[in-house]
């Protein structure tokens, strides 16, 4: 795909990082939050933000601004990133031994990327390890149920799981190794929109959304699947 | 909503709600702030931003949203953007701030991620358009283990008992990683008298010695709470997912000073 502006022309081959970059320059500026770390946290935000605020405008880089973001070590803080998908890092830090998490949408995060890989285990996705490996064993263990979606026509799939799983050691979330956890996995996946129409709103109307809930209502209040949803509810009355 | 579904209520009728209660006065807000006259034309232009940006409905409700931000002159940033939208009751307000009585004592917890990018890579903070010489830059070592490998992003965690500003976070303020981490900041901030075109300096832009390391840990005082920190910090940093467009290089960067009407 093509992104032009008026004096350059950058080519890139994935949605992913097309959106940003129109994004971005519509920014005028750098869109990420400064932050300095060194400051007081009642300052830390305001200060960090301010003073690349400053040196953007004046277009010069001063070198008493320099020694400013040096001293004060600013550097730039960016969403939720790959930490922020579901959450069960920090219940878990928060010393959670059952977790209850709604997966809406899957394509490009599930749950099973908080389990160890060769992958996670010395890439970017690092922060996310959170549980051993799922071994044949553990496999097992795993308690999947599909609910009927009789008239549903919004959504693709909905499924209920509760896994039994052990924590590995995360230095980033402060997570101990061992813990024995039970994890259930809410999802509820929508016929046609995926994480970017979700989290853009591109879709049609807001319409769609309601329909979206309507239907997983439906579904929830069916008879069909009454045992699945009690299961559901005493895992939420139960949690610990 | 449920309780209309579980009445047996015809179908429709809670798609019907949901649209009329929220997306519908959603759809107006947005279809009346970009039919108001843009006082910064100059600057942002509304009327073409479908062409020259994206089509998508959220990116002309953020541009929407823009607009107003900025309308009395303000800088824009994704900071100005949050508390913009927030409004001065929420966004003057602070982490530890009285809350009503029925959240009290619930721990509250926002994650950001720290950009770290460690190597060759850079985070570019600011670069000149279009002498890209002149540009401000920082990447990471880890100071116990400086071969081990360092994660693009690094979780940060902001955390506080609501209704409670004394009381110890629930959640570790920092990571056991980002203590370990040094911050290295690079900086052109004069030329050179023998290379005054800066040329030298972006070729050896990747062997530039560090100016300083600093540790990332925020908390190098004894005030071991973030209660004081105004909701607007985090709920930005939290949000700011276009902000990874920083690392994409310097090139990536300079075309942000560039804006669409430069």
């Amino acid at each position: 795909m093509k992104v032009s502006t008026r004096k350059c022309t950058f080519t890139f081959t994935s949605h992913f990082l097309e959106s940003p970059i129109r994004n971005a320059n519509f920014f005028c500026r750098n869109p990420a939050v400064g932050f300095a770390c060194k400051k007081q946290p009642s300052e830390s935000f305001s200060y960090g933000q301010g003073l690349l605020d400053k040196i953007w405008n004046s277009k010069e880089l001063s070198k008493t601004d320099y020694n400013d973001v040096v001293q004060e070590g600013v550097y730039n803080l960016i969403d939720g990133g790959a930490t922020d998908p579901f959450g069960i890092a920090t219940a878990l830090a928060s010393g959670a031994r059952e977790v209850f998490c709604v997966n809406a949408i899957d394509e490009i995060a599930k749950v099973d990327v908080h389990f160890t890989s060769p992958l996670n285990r010395i890439g970017p996705l690092k922060p996310l390890d959170l549980f051993q490996p799922l071994d044949e064993k553990i496999a097992s263990d795993r308690d999947t149920v599909e609910l009927e979606l009789n008239s549903a026509g919004s959504v693709k799939k909905v499924q209920f799981e509760t896994i039994k799983v052990k924590t590995v050691k995360n230095d980033f979330f402060g997570i101990e190794a061992g813990r024995e956890v039970t994890l259930h996995v809410f999802s509820a996946l929508h016929k046609d929109l995926e994480t970017f129409d979700m989290v853009s709103g591109n879709v049609e109307s807001f319409g769609e959304l309601g329909e979206y809930i309507e239907d997983i209502m439906m579904i929830l209040s069916s008879d069909d699947n009454k045992v699945t949803v009690d299961k559901m509810l005493n895992a939420l009355k139960n949690s610990q | 909503m449920a309780k209309q579904c579980v009445s047996g209520q015809e179908k429709g009728t809670v798609r019907k709600t949901f649209y009329v209660d929220y997306g519908k006065r959603f759809d107006a807000l947005t279809q009346a702030i970009m039919a108001t006259p843009d006082p910064k034309k100059s600057s942002i232009d509304i009327a073409n931003l479908e062409d020259q940006v994206a089509t998508i409905a959220g990116v002309k409700l953020f541009a929407a949203y823009a607009k107003l931000s900025t309308e009395d002159g303000s800088q824009f940033s994704w900071y100005s953007l949050t508390e913009f939208l927030l409004g001065p009751d929420i966004s003057e307000a602070t982490l530890g701030s009285e809350v009503q009585d029925w959240c009290k004592g619930k721990s509250w917890n926002i994650i950001s991620t720290g950009v770290t990018p460690s190597g060759p890579l850079r985070n570019y903070l600011w670069v000149n358009w279009p002498d890209s010489n002149k540009q401000l830059s920082y990447n990471v070592v880890r100071a116990e283990w400086a071969f081990e490998f360092v994660p693009l992003l690094v979780p940060v965690i902001f955390s506080t008992v609501l209704g409670y500003p004394a009381a110890a976070t629930p959640l570790p303020e920092i990571n056991d990683m980002s203590k370990k981490i040094q911050i290295k900041h690079y900086g052109d901030v004069k030329k050179s008298f023998f290379d005054p075109l800066g040329i030298g300096s972006k070729v050896s832009s990747f062997f530039r010695p560090p100016v300083s390391a600093k540790g990332m840990q925020p908390m190098t005082n004894s005030q071991n709470s973030f209660a004081d920190m105004p909701i607007v910090g985090p709920v930005a940093a939290s949000s700011a997912a276009v902000g990874f467009a920083s690392l994409l290089g310097e090139k990536a960067t300079a075309l942000l000073c560039e804006g669409l009407n430069a």
